[in-house]
């Protein structure tokens, strides 16, 4: 009959239809709303008919330079992405193998480091931001060890933030990567033993390798992430002091709704999709690159 | 010449130890966040900070009771847990598809689906609300449910093709010449030996829902708002509420640590599993 | 896997029925059955007759006198068989939430919370309508309710091109607070202009150990300007040439009073470039520094001892006066009613508002911690601080700067708008990263883009 042998042809893009088109459904409509918005001249708060059609002045406003902002934020949030997932990541892998080394109670560890995920991001926030006043937690523990910054500065706002953010991003590693880790076949680790290498070979030629793929998706996952965060950066510092902390998504916000200027802040968040599909490709070609290896 | 560790014991034992400090840093903030909720305001602010005091009940009663938390923590669960199985009950298939089979545009597809999830809150914001209102399906529960679909499909789909790939086919073609159909061969073979994975992703795409705020903040009034956007109950114009905000923060950790606490057992599932199968 | 989940589920019912177990136990107070005067239970019966059995919905802010409302509409809602249901927002973002809502078809209010900032914005565009016909709708606005008795300055802050658009819920102005302690100890008189309140700053901050000198707001978003505007009217300057209808910024007062500002954070906590509201009350409360240039409403914490370490230590007066003058904002928050609420239910959303701010409620409003905006509750006030707010809302009235500052500026749609662009450059200026010359000609520009309509 022919509606069997469809199904059993085609059962592959069959079992990845309903996500396909959930994912493509629920991202077509406010996508293709952005990009029209981003042609006109939308005030928020206004009706949409009050909008005025200006073509392609936005962009002009965007590449020419207009927002004098721009360049600073995209360089913050370059820098306050690649900090903290590369941080993350090397702190979740070594806490991750620790973690495989033990035999009891490895799942009580795991639930304890969820924690930081788990914290909602306002109240997240909130505390680090108390944390890191001048006499805040933070300065308390440093006073051990004889300093006292300021976290609140232009120099330190942003170290601030990566490590708030590294806090609430490694239990996200840390999980992912232990599962990765536990998954791994026993073989080569026996043959690698009845070899006699040492731990750090094992590490770099056996586990690395073996783990790239959980790695990189992991890591893109969160790179992807930590370009959309907002929440936990905003109430921390609001994009402040002077604009060392002004991240794109941060900026974008306040474009689009404190300046309301909707039509701008539509074509920044292409900006910022188009700068995070750029960095995402890379990472991408990597992972493919590890698949096709085998 | 190298040393090495004779003793399994000592290794294992400074491991724990390593460990241990590691993870005391870690929840430090959380400790004192939670021991705050017990402070009152003075205590909170002073420095050196305080570690012993008299606690008081006095914020989580105003947290509990004089905000209707039980109301806003019906709506997280009711939105997390039909997201969470939703969104499982659509990728997992998706994520086994793109894990076992070869087909054209495979990985095109894949990519897509990575593309798509990239679209930051605030640029479907206005698309969401302008269709929620269409739909009337504004300030429901079904309307969140709906909408974290859009991230959460992706990441569940692409977390979930790791943990596939990672076991090997064979086990599975036992299960077919045994005569399952593929789907049966997936849930009977595979999940049990995906569970640390699967129960990652069941984990995560809760807490992913859970501490949502933008999205819910803009789609809800009153009837299916979250507890996410409670928070803001306690930063008033005039002060910021700490004792209730770090009440509230410790409260909403509760249930998701309890559900972390049931999931583990899947990882000791997956440890015996790989005894057996070696 | 399947003994997990059935744990996994009986927990959840288990914990579903200990919640529901909870909730039904604790049910909100039930109003006690109070005594009203004639003339009180008059109205209330005729709200009842006329609109008993609707539902008001309110969009508030988290505030105070949110709170207090909460707690006086039970009683409201047991007379007339209205019910009213509050949803409580954050301050910044209510007005993203509120905007968004004002680009879509339905309001789902019937009354929401607004602010001196925005009230041009939004009766510009029509989103509150003025509420003129109802003040002067003899029925349902009762003699027990008393327009007059609002504070003069506070009622600027509710009106737009002469029409009335709110009734008050809040009221804020400029205000100097002081450690009379410390002042006593090393001979200080509070300052009176800009000088001297630079000079005793940088005393204080300089001389005196582990003190700093004043504790003001200056983080980004709108707080750097919010502290900014009054010393830049002070100064002459203005952000806004009214007859030309442009920018400013770059007048040479301007520029002098944004300078003497940035110079004036030197001299106060360390970190106070990022300091919210919220840090440089928590800093003065907690004894840190030895003035307080802040919104008056600070003043209820700084004399509350569970939450303040200078309770009974602190003065107050006015703030300086500047070159020019004296200038002082006034900020409020009122209720306001939805140009899409019409007839019947906006009559009725007007008697609830008339019951929550009427003179009559007003004892009732300030015991649950309302925020006093009449007249009567400030002369009424035991406390040392509301006669000074008090005598600087009279100021505030006849001061032709403070005027200016509030109708030209605050008029102004675009303001809230324009205000996250300065508040932009001014962080720049606070950080070094622009002098105050080229923060004031990039605003000019960006503002003057924005007033021609971006």
């Amino acid at each position: 009959m022919a509606l069997s042998e469809f199904v059993r042809k085609n059962y592959p893009i069959l079992l990845i239809l309903p996500a396909l088109l959930t994912v493509l459904v629920l991202v077509i409509y406010p996508l293709v709303t952005s990009l029209r918005i981003s042609t006109y001249n939308w005030i928020f708060g206004t009706r949409w008919e009050t909008a005025r059609y200006v073509g392609l002045n936005n962009y002009r406003w965007l590449f020419g330079g207009g927002d004098y902002f721009l360049g600073t934020s995209i360089w913050v949030t370059l820098v306050y992405v690649s900090c903290t997932v590369l941080l993350s990541l090397i702190l979740g892998m070594g806490i991750a193998l620790l973690l495989n080394r033990i035999t009891r109670y490895s799942s009580i560890f795991m639930s304890a480091f969820i924690i930081p995920l788990v914290t909602m991001p306002a109240v997240a926030g909130l505390a680090w931001r108390l944390y890191f006043t001048y006499d805040g937690f933070v300065n308390y523990l440093l006073s051990f060890i004889g300093l006292k910054i300021n976290w609140y500065s232009v120099n330190y706002a942003l170290l601030a933030m990566v490590i708030a953010t590294i806090w609430v991003s490694t239990p996200f590693f840390v999980l992912v990567l232990y599962a990765g880790l536990t998954s791994l076949p026993r073989e080569p680790y026996e043959a690698a033993k009845i070899d006699g290498a040492s731990r750090w070979l094992i590490f770099k030629d056996i586990t690395l390798p073996l783990m790239k793929p959980v790695i990189l998706t992991a890591t893109i996952i969160q790179t992807i992430d930590m370009f959309r965060m907002f929440d936990v950066p905003y109430i921390m510092f609001g994009g402040g002091p002077g604009s060392s902390t002004e991240i794109l998504s941060i900026h974008i916000s306040r474009v689009a709704f404190s300046m309301r200027y909707l039509g701008r802040g539509s074509c920044l968040s292409l900006l910022l999709i188009a700068i995070v599909l750029a960095v995402t490709v890379l990472l991408i070609r990597s992972l493919v690159r590890t698949r096709r290896g085998g | 010449m190298i040393i090495k560790l004779t003793s399994r014991k000592t290794a294992e034992a400074v491991t724990y130890a390593v460990l241990i400090f590691i993870l005391f840093l870690f929840l430090l903030p959380y400790i004192f966040m939670a021991l705050s909720a017990f402070k009152t305001r003075l205590e909170v602010f002073a420095y050196p900070p305080v570690w012993i005091f008299k606690p008081t009940l006095e914020n989580l009663k105003t947290v509990i009771f004089g905000h209707n938390l039980i109301f806003y923590l019906k709506n997280t669960l009711i939105i997390c847990l039909a997201n969470t199985a939703l969104t499982l009950l659509i990728s997992v298939p998706a994520a086994y598809s793109f894990a076992r089979f070869r087909f054209k545009f495979k990985e095109t597809a894949f990519i897509l689906f990575l593309i798509l999830q990239l679209v930051p809150s605030i640029s479907v914001i206005i698309g969401f609300y302008q269709i929620a209102q269409i739909l009337h399906i504004y300030d429901t529960c079904i309307v969140l449910i709906i909408t974290y679909l859009l991230w959460n499909v992706p990441f569940a789909t692409w977390m979930l093709r790791g943990f596939f790939e990672g076991i090997p086919p064979e086990v599975e073609e036992q299960a077919l010449i045994d005569g399952y159909s593929r789907l049966g061969a997936l849930a009977r073979v595979t999940l049990p030996l995906a569970a640390p994975g699967l129960g990652a992703v069941v984990m995560l795409l809760f807490i992913l829902s859970w501490n949502e705020f933008t999205l819910p903040y803009f789609l809800t009034s009153y009837n299916a708002r979250p507890l996410s956007t409670t928070v803001m109950f306690y930063t008033t114009h005039t002060e910021v509420m700490w004792g209730e905000i770090f009440a509230l923060g410790f409260i909403a950790t509760i249930p998701v640590i309890f559900l972390a606490l049931l999931v583990r057992k899947s990882y000791v599932k997956a440890l015996t599993f790989g005894a057996v199968k070696g | 896997m399947r003994k997990s989940i059935a744990i996994a589920i009986s927990v959840i019912i288990v914990i579903a029925i200990i919640a529901g177990a909870i909730a039904y136990i604790y049910t909100p107070t039930k109003p006690t059955g109070k005594v009203y005067p004639e003339e009180v239970k008059e109205w209330l019966n005729m709200v009842k007759k006329k609109y008993g059995g609707r539902t008001i919905n309110i969009a508030a802010v988290s505030h105070p006198s949110t709170s207090a409302f909460t707690k006086l509409i039970p009683e409201f809602e047991e007379a007339t068989d209205i019910r009213v249901n509050t949803v409580v927002y954050e301050e910044t973002k209510y007005f993203d939430k509120i905007l968004l809502i004002a680009s879509g078809e339905v309001v789902p209010y019937d009354i929401m919370f607004g602010c001196t900032e925005i009230r041009g914005s939004f009766a510009e565009e029509g989103i509150f309508s003025p509420i003129d016909d109802l003040l002067e709708n003899t029925e349902l606005t009762p003699s027990w309710y008393d327009w007059d008795d609002f504070v003069d300055a506070y009622k600027m802050g509710v009106t737009y091109k002469n029409h009335i658009y709110g009734t008050l819920v809040h009221g804020e102005t400029n205000l100097l607070a002081y450690r009379k302690d410390l002042f006593e100890e090393y001979g200080k008189e509070p300052p009176t202009t800009y000088d001297e309140l630079l000079e005793t700053a940088k005393f204080f901050k300089e001389e005196v150990p582990g003190v700093a000198g004043i504790s003001i707001r200056a983080k980004k978003d709108w707080e750097a300007q919010w502290a900014w505007i009054p010393f830049c009217y002070g100064y002459g300057g203005e952000f806004l040439d009214v007859e030309t209808m442009t920018p400013n910024f770059s007048s040479p007062e301007s520029i002098a009073s944004l300078k003497y500002f940035v110079n004036l954070l030197k001299y106060g906590p360390v970190g106070i470039e990022s300091f919210s509201f919220e840090e440089a009350w928590t800093n003065f409360r907690m004894g840190k520094s030895a003035m307080l240039l802040e919104a008056s409403c600070a003043a209820v914490d700084i004399e509350n001892p569970e939450k303040s370490v200078v309770a009974g230590k602190v003065g107050y007066a006015p703030m300086p006066s500047g070159p020019a003058g004296s200038v002082a904002g006034v900020w409020n928050w009122f209720l306001a009613i939805p140009s899409s609420v019409t007839g019947k239910q906006r009559e009725a959303a007007w008697c609830v508002m008339v019951w929550l701010t009427s003179k009559y409620t007003q004892d009732d409003y300030l015991k649950y911690g309302g925020i006093i905006t009449r007249r009567s509750g400030f002369e009424k006030s035991k406390t040392p601080y509301d006669a000074v707010i008090l005598k600087s809302l009279d100021e505030v009235a006849n001061s032709s700067l403070s005027h200016k500052m509030m109708e030209e500026w605050y008029g102004l749609p675009i303001n809230l708008a324009a205000g996250s662009v300065i508040s932009l450059y001014v962080a720049e200026v606070e950080t070094g990263a622009l002098t105050a010359e080229e923060a004031c000609a990039r605003m000019d520009e960006e503002v003057g883009e924005m007033l021609g309509g971006g």
